[in-house]
């Protein structure tokens, strides 16, 4: 009579088995959900950011097909009523744009006139009658999305105040427009396009000229356009500015598979334990007559309703999750990139079933192995547990071989020239699951050398907790592997944000070299600038002051920041990555650029290749003499000498002074000196100080990498609770064993301390063993991950506090992994322990 | 009593390696079992019955020599097939009962009947009847561990025999309880072997218990003979 495929008394002990071990199996659960926690999360929180940047392009894009953008400063207004004119383009709008804070919140000023937006028929300015006629003639008149006005808690006609770069203005909320879609134009101010340039101080100048245009039209406006002006597709341009922060995304999304990679190592450790412990059980099925095959489908089923369940509950937590992370993504988005308001959360379908379809593959995976063990296992007529040890023990060289072999094939695709994410993450497995093999023969070495160092004190107890860890090296060495790779994790992450940290710290110290910045409040104020420059250098303690202009300027691979610098007479003190022989002469006298090492990196760019910028002269090619460390912008950025700059695109703007003070001057003696020569003129002009760039600079990278952390913490919490289950499901099964000790007179204190000894000694080697590990995971982060997603090389560093957090994350996982354990080991009943046996 | 040739061993050789040298447990071991016959067999403590019982119901390997069970040949059968043939036709009692701890009494005894492809109602009728015919009927919703050793070993005799396999392997079924207890387990065993027609290959230290079967083999020095004798173990 042919067997179902699963005898339901099989099922039943199954499910009976996970009720019994009730702490393994919730503790599993929790492994899976928490893993699946973060991917749903991250994935999320990146969606949404991602919804709320294309939804606020969209409002200002609407169906607009052209754009036409301008050289550095703008677009002079007149070329649009030109167009118009002369083209009779009408379906066109003049645009000016810019970053405002209303109440401590960032929002992004759209100014355009509403008579051309009635032709594009987009989000922007639609308004009735008398409203438009109020934004027309009230010099102050803004108008905000019903949303937005009621999270700055304004009415209508209510009079506020705007930041603009340090300046501050008031305007009048003349409006207050409803939208099918409040999310698109939540993080938005209008205005009229006249009030906008009076805010932005940019009078008679436009950032672009949105056009619907069809092929004739667009040929006539190409041949049309001035050269200092391009023509781009608007849709080009949004991917490009979308791909800015794209790296960020990338990182949040390679640091949740982490999670989910450790997730993944810890249900295999928890599956085959639990495997292990049933092997009598099975071995008895195995008696009766269940096949092989049955043995394997029926772990496997155990896994799946698992998976099911606990990526299910993950699902929800991810949900939550995602909520607050979207808050940290946003803000980081708005100190590294652009402005940025999300206040709807997208909830993606694919992201769900892409978070539950990893969890259930991933656990289906990781059972795939014990599943495999199971099905090994021998009727239990022949079962003998020290021949089991005993084939292990055997087997162990050959894990060494198969993990030096993982560990080498990962560390050459870390060193491959491949600008490949998939291929970064490949290697980290690799070397994790590699590392993961040689970890009991490790274990069995270090046991060696830890009976040697204590070989003249030792009593019986401790020699037993020991040698039990040796004996069991089938299950320690799985459990100890787990810790390990959990706590390199912390390792490996500590050390990636330490060595940046140090690297921006030290390039900072590099690149800031002046002791006081100045930033004029518009930049298109040249005379202003130029007479306080001048007037600066009259200044006692004042050595030097140099000017700069720092910019977007297109590229032939989209927008780039351009710095224009004067290094005459001054040493060129950027951080040099590699350059052309006499790349500072040639830099000086205007016969090459410098790039940043993001661009070089992600553009494959290098000294002796040029890069093709577009001047006011239309497309020109620059010869790169050099590469310049830089984080301060992840696409790119373009060092140029000034005149060089001057001569291409005609500017004379200035965005900053830097003012050198004669040695030994205190900085604040030196502001004071400039505050006064500044007078009356202070709303003009922002003055900072080295030292509070740098500040500034490293809050917002500690601001950056609070979600990295957060991912860090909730990385150690899926695997503390993996360990944990692990180490209580190893040491419960050896519960017939200590009750026997006792029955032999072992007292419930000494069984105890045996217990807490030996789980503290495999702490003590998972977290030694956590080290290496973690610094090849450090490794590929910084080289693989965050150089293939940001082009950023770094110092590596180890910070001894990421040593002391790993060893007491390790020993203390260990000590609170034993408590149970040993509390259920020293108060068992010898009696029943005898009888079983 | 013997009716045929049920079960037929020709030259058993069996090898295993411990600690680096080579132990021979089986030298050429050749036996015939009618069927319906209650067989015993004595020996010394590592002398090699339990490897015995084990290459019989076909969970062990043998280096040399042939296995026929009812005319199958199980040293022949590919893995797969001779996990069915077991489920089908041998029954096992073993000294430490080896019950499922997770299934209560009436789902140990179940789960063989189930594994075999019974109807639901079947499975339940015949464990009931089972588990009763072994004078635990009161008992069906009991675990292992709730449960005296005497009473285990009943179920267990009520899971090797529920499906009425045609050899019954028992290795020192008495082995853990006491003279009384161990006596009536024995009898019981017997008897139910008895009515079902089955062949029954009984592992014992006991003369005692050795006595009460139809013929009594001692297996010593890798090697089997049929004999009396006096016993010093």
């Amino acid at each position: 009579m042919p067997g179902r495929l699963l005898a339901p008394l099989l099922w039943r002990s199954s499910l009976r088995f996970m009720a019994h071990h009730k702490w393994q199996s919730w503790l599993t659960f929790t492994g899976i959900a928490l893993g699946v926690t973060m991917v749903v999360a991250v994935d999320l929180a990146n969606s949404s950011a991602r919804r709320a940047f294309s939804l606020s392009l969209e409002s200002v894009t609407g169906n607009v097909t052209h754009q036409i953008i301008g050289g550095p400063k703008g677009i002079d207004e007149t070329i649009y009523s030109r167009l118009r004119r002369e083209l009779a383009i009408r379906s066109s709008a003049p645009m000016v744009t810019g970053r405002v804070e209303i109440r401590d919140q960032a929002f992004r000023l759209i100014g355009s006139d509403p008579f051309s937006e009635a032709q594009l028929d987009r989000h922007t300015l639609k308004l009735h009658q008398g409203e438009l006629s109020e934004v027309l003639l009230d010099p102050a008149a803004v108008v905000l999305s019903e949303r937005g006005a009621s999270r700055l808690e304004l009415s209508l006609n209510e009079t506020f105040s705007v930041q603009i770069i340090g300046r501050e203005a008031e305007v009048k909320l003349v409006a207050i427009f409803a939208t099918d879609n409040p999310a698109a134009t939540d993080g938005l101010i209008f205005a009229d396009i006249a009030v906008a340039q009076r805010l932005l101080q940019r009078t008679g100048r436009l950032d672009r000229i949105d056009l619907i245009l069809d092929l004739h039209d667009q040929q006539r406006v190409s041949a049309w356009l001035p050269d200092e002006l391009k023509l781009v597709e608007s849709e080009t341009r949004n991917h490009s500015l979308q791909q800015i922060s794209e790296a960020f995304h990338i990182n949040l999304t390679a640091m949740s598979l982490l999670a989910l990679l450790v997730a993944t190592l810890l249900i295999y450790n928890t599956m085959t334990l639990s495997v292990i412990q049933r092997r009598h059980m099975l071995g008895i099925y195995r008696t009766l007559g269940v096949s092989r095959r049955e043995i394997f489908s029926l772990i496997l089923s155990e896994s799946l309703v698992m998976a099911v369940a606990a990526s299910a509950a993950g699902l929800i937590s991810g949900l939550l999750l995602g909520q607050m992370l979207v808050q940290l993504v946003t803000r980081t988005i708005n100190d590294l990139y652009f402005s940025l308001h999300v206040t709807a959360f997208l909830i993606d379908p694919w992201s769900l079933l892409k978070g539950f379809s990893l969890g259930v593959v991933m656990t289906l995976l990781s059972t795939l192995l014990p599943a495999w063990e199971a099905n090994r296992t021998e009727p239990i007529a022949v079962q003998q547990r020290s021949v089991l040890e005993e084939q292990w023990r055997r087997r162990l060289p050959l894990l060494v071989i198969v993990g030096i072999g993982l560990l080498l094939l990962g560390m050459s695709l870390v060193n491959s020239d491949h600008d490949s994410l998939l291929e970064g993450y490949m290697a980290l497995t690799m070397i994790v699951l590699g590392f993961c093999l040689i970890v009991p023969s490790l274990v069995v070495g270090l046991i060696r050398v830890t009976l040697m160092i204590i070989s003249p004190m030792q009593t019986q107890v401790v020699r037993m907790a020991i040698r039990g860890i040796s004996a069991g090296i089938s299950r320690t060495g799985l459990a100890v592997a787990a810790l390990t790779v959990a706590v390199s994790v912390t390792v490996g992450v500590g050390v990636m944000i330490g060595s940046l940290r140090h690297t921006v710290i030290v390039w900072l110290e590099q690149s800031l070299n002046g002791d006081i910045y100045i930033a004029p409040a518009s930049p298109n104020n040249i005379s202003s600038v130029n007479s306080l420059m001048h007037e600066l250098v009259e200044v006692d303690g004042i050595r030097r002051v140099t000017s700069n202009r720092v910019l977007n300027v297109e590229s032939e691979f989209g927008p780039v920041r351009l710095m224009a610098i004067t290094p005459n007479g001054v040493e060129l003190r950027m951080p040099i990555k590699s350059s052309l022989q006499g790349a500072t002469e040639l830099f000086s006298t205007g016969q090459g650029v410098l790039i940043s090492e993001p661009l070089a990196y992600h553009r494959q760019l290098g000294t002796g290749d040029t890069l093709s910028l577009h001047t006011r002269k239309g497309p020109r090619q620059f010869p790169i003499v050099g590469v310049f460390y830089d984080y301060t912008s992840t696409h790119g950025m373009v060092a140029m000498q000034r005149d060089l700059y001057r001569h291409w695109w005609g500017d004379d703007s200035i965005s900053g002074l830097t003012v050198y003070g004669n040695d030994g001057i205190a900085t604040e003696t030196l502001r004071n000196s400039i505050r006064t020569v500044i007078g009356s003129r202070q709303a003009q002009f922002l003055v900072i100080s080295n030292s509070e760039i740098r500040q500034n600079a490293m809050g917002i990278f500690d601001r950056t990498f609070v979600i990295t952390d957060v991912m860090r913490i909730l990385a150690v919490l899926v695997a503390f609770i993996g360990v944990l289950s692990a180490l209580i499901a190893l040491q419960l099964e050896r519960a017939r064993e200590f009750g026997i000790l006792r029955a032999t007179g072992m007292t419930p204190g000494q069984v105890r301390v045996m217990i807490i000894v030996q789980t503290l000694l495999m702490g003590l080697f998972a977290g030694l063993l956590a080290i290496p590990l973690g610094l090849l995971m450090a490794d590929v982060l910084i080289e693989v991950i965050n150089r293939r997603a940001f082009g950023w090389s770094m110092q590596q560093i180890l910070p001894p506090v990421v040593l002391v957090q790993a060893m007491s994350l390790a020993l203390i996982s260990a000590f609170l992994a034993g408590l149970y354990p040993a509390q259920k080991a020293a108060t068992i009943s010898p009696a029943t322990a005898l009888r079983e046996e | 009593m013997v009716n045929d040739e049920f079960i037929l061993l020709k030259n058993l050789h069996r090898t295993y390696q411990e600690a680096g040298l080579e132990h021979a447990v089986l030298k050429g071991i050749t036996l015939t079992i009618g069927r319906g016959e209650t067989i015993a067999l004595l020996g010394r403590s590592g002398s090699g019955k339990s490897t015995l019982l084990n290459v019989i119901s076909g969970i062990d390997k043998l280096d040399q020599g042939r296995v026929i069970v009812n005319g199958v040949d199980l040293t022949v059968l590919p893995e797969r097939e001779s996990t069915l043939f077991r489920r089908k036709n041998i029954g096992f009692v073993y000294q430490f009962f080896n019950l499922i701890p997770t299934l209560t009494a009436v789902e140990n005894i179940a789960l063989v009947l189930e594994l075999n492809g019974y109807s639901p109602s079947v499975v339940r009728e015949k464990s009931r009847a089972m588990l009763t015919a072994v004078g635990l009927g009161q008992e069906a919703d009991r675990f292992p561990d709730r449960m005296s050793g005497g009473e285990q070993q009943r179920v267990a005799i009520a899971r090797a025999l529920v499906h009425s396999p045609g050899l019954v392997l028992a290795d020192e079924l008495t082995g853990t309880l006491d003279a009384e207890t161990g006596e009536l387990i024995l009898s019981l065993l017997q008897q139910l072997v008895s009515d079902q027609g089955g062949t029954l290959l009984l592992v014992t230290h006991s003369l005692a218990v050795a006595k009460t079967a139809d013929r009594i083999l001692t297996l010593e020095d890798g090697l089997l003979s049929e004999q009396e004798g006096s016993f010093a173990w």
